[in-house]
């Protein structure tokens, strides 16, 4: 058995994970409720108000107030757009807007991981197909690249994604596998090092900041990622 | 703005329950062990975090916690046996074996059986450098060991797990 096989197998051992519905339970059992949690209670609270009358009245005056600027943004449309047909397709537009770049994000690392997931079992189970298991996954990994690229504040977003799963990038010693995998971490790094330079740091992070800038030097992106994500951690 | 202990170390957690958990499922025989492992590690990580003790590296921070909750485990479970064996006879979890088959194709549990017979200074190491990608300085920190000796222990750890997996084939 050659050590590349073994260290193969080793990695395969990646895909044990703990089950999301106990993390999850996990976590709010020992950290209890969170800020986000007790906005959304506190939200609920204001919803179920001890005074009806006020409640259902300023309910419908803040409806009221909702409508009439749908109403007035609406015939700003139309004046502008000329027809009832341009006017549906920009609204449209507009109101996809954010699911859209949330989608390009999530199919992008969600592409990645199932690629990665493939190539596993192709190495496994079809070696013949194996040369086509990399290319997808290269092009999954530019895809991603150019993602961040083109909209960096997903670096941020997809850095922890891309760093704990792991991609199982590094299973297999392809050099454009490799330059790929390289390229994803160092444009997320680049991106990150530039958010946190205008950022206040503590001492201890300041510390970590100037290891994770030596490392990039160094073209150690994948590290640099860990040494980025302990700093958000401390923030 | 300036996050509290609690917030910090829930991104903490975010970031490694599932390194720690892995490390803890290869080392012990059930899902719902590592499960309550796992717990464990977190709960004592943030009380240790909140009390304002210093952590430099929460990952080594993380990790000494576990190998030392997994001791603890397993001393437990030497004091409980030896009840059961006398009183009661040995106890089958069968959710081990359901979840193994579920969950872990041959090959894995394969690798896993055959970690689990190195020694255990072995297992770490093989564990973080190989699994975890850690590198050699960070595992000669958190066994407080020169990074030399590490090095010899991530070569004949791997060489162990080499002839293991052979005599298991």
């Amino acid at each position: 058995m050659e050590d590349q096989e073994l260290i193969f197998k080793i990695q395969q051992l990646k895909q044990i994970k703990p089950r999301k519905d106990w993390a999850v339970l996990s976590k709010s059992q020992i950290f209890g409720n969170n800020i986000s949690d007790v906005k959304v209670n506190k939200a609920l609270h204001t919803g179920f108000s001890l005074n009806p009358f006020k409640a259902y009245f300023g309910r419908r005056l803040v409806y009221s107030l909702a409508a009439f600027l749908f109403i007035i943004a609406g015939l700003v449309g139309f004046m502008k757009y000329g027809s009832f047909q341009d006017v549906k397709v920009s609204q449209k537009s507009i109101a996809s807007l954010p699911s859209t770049e949330s989608a390009l994000k999530n199919s992008n690392v969600e592409e990645l991981k199932l690629k990665s997931q493939n190539l596993i079992n192709v190495t496994k189970n079809k070696p013949q197909d194996f040369a086509l298991a990399i290319k997808e996954i290269k092009t999954a990994t530019n895809n991603l690249t150019e993602a961040i690229k083109n909209d960096p504040k997903l670096a941020g977003e997809v850095a922890m994604e891309v760093k704990n799963n792991g991609t199982l990038l590094s299973v297999v010693s392809e050099t454009e596998l490799e330059q790929a995998s390289d390229a994803l971490y160092k444009t997320i790094d680049e991106q990150m090092i530039k958010d946190l330079e205008t950022t206040t740091l503590t001492e201890d992070q300041k510390i970590i900041f100037s290891e994770a800038k030596d490392l990039f030097e160094q073209a150690k992106y994948s590290v640099v990622l860990e040494k980025i994500l302990l700093i958000n951690s401390r923030q | 703005m300036i996050k509290s202990s609690k917030e910090q170390f829930s991104l903490i957690y975010d970031q490694y329950i599932e390194k720690i958990y892995r490390f803890i499922y290869l080392k012990v025989d059930s899902q719902e062990t590592a499960e309550d492992i796992t717990s464990k590690v977190f709960l004592k990580g943030l009380e240790a975090y909140q009390k304002d003790q210093e952590i430099n590296n929460p990952g080594a921070f993380l990790y000494q916690i576990a190998r030392n909750t997994i001791i603890d485990h397993y001393r437990e479970n030497d004091r409980t046996k030896k009840i059961s064996t006398e009183f009661t006879g040995e106890i089958v979890d069968p959710k081990t074996n359901l979840y193994e088959k579920a969950v872990l194709n041959e090959s894995i549990e394969t690798t896993k059986l055959a970690i689990q017979n190195l020694k255990k200074d072995y297992q770490d190491v093989i564990i973080w450098h190989y699994l975890e990608d850690m590198p050699i300085a960070e595992i000669a920190e958190i066994l407080n060991k020169p990074v030399g000796t590490v090095r010899v222990m991530i070569h004949r750890g791997l060489k162990s797990l080499k002839d293991e997996l052979i005599q298991q084939a």
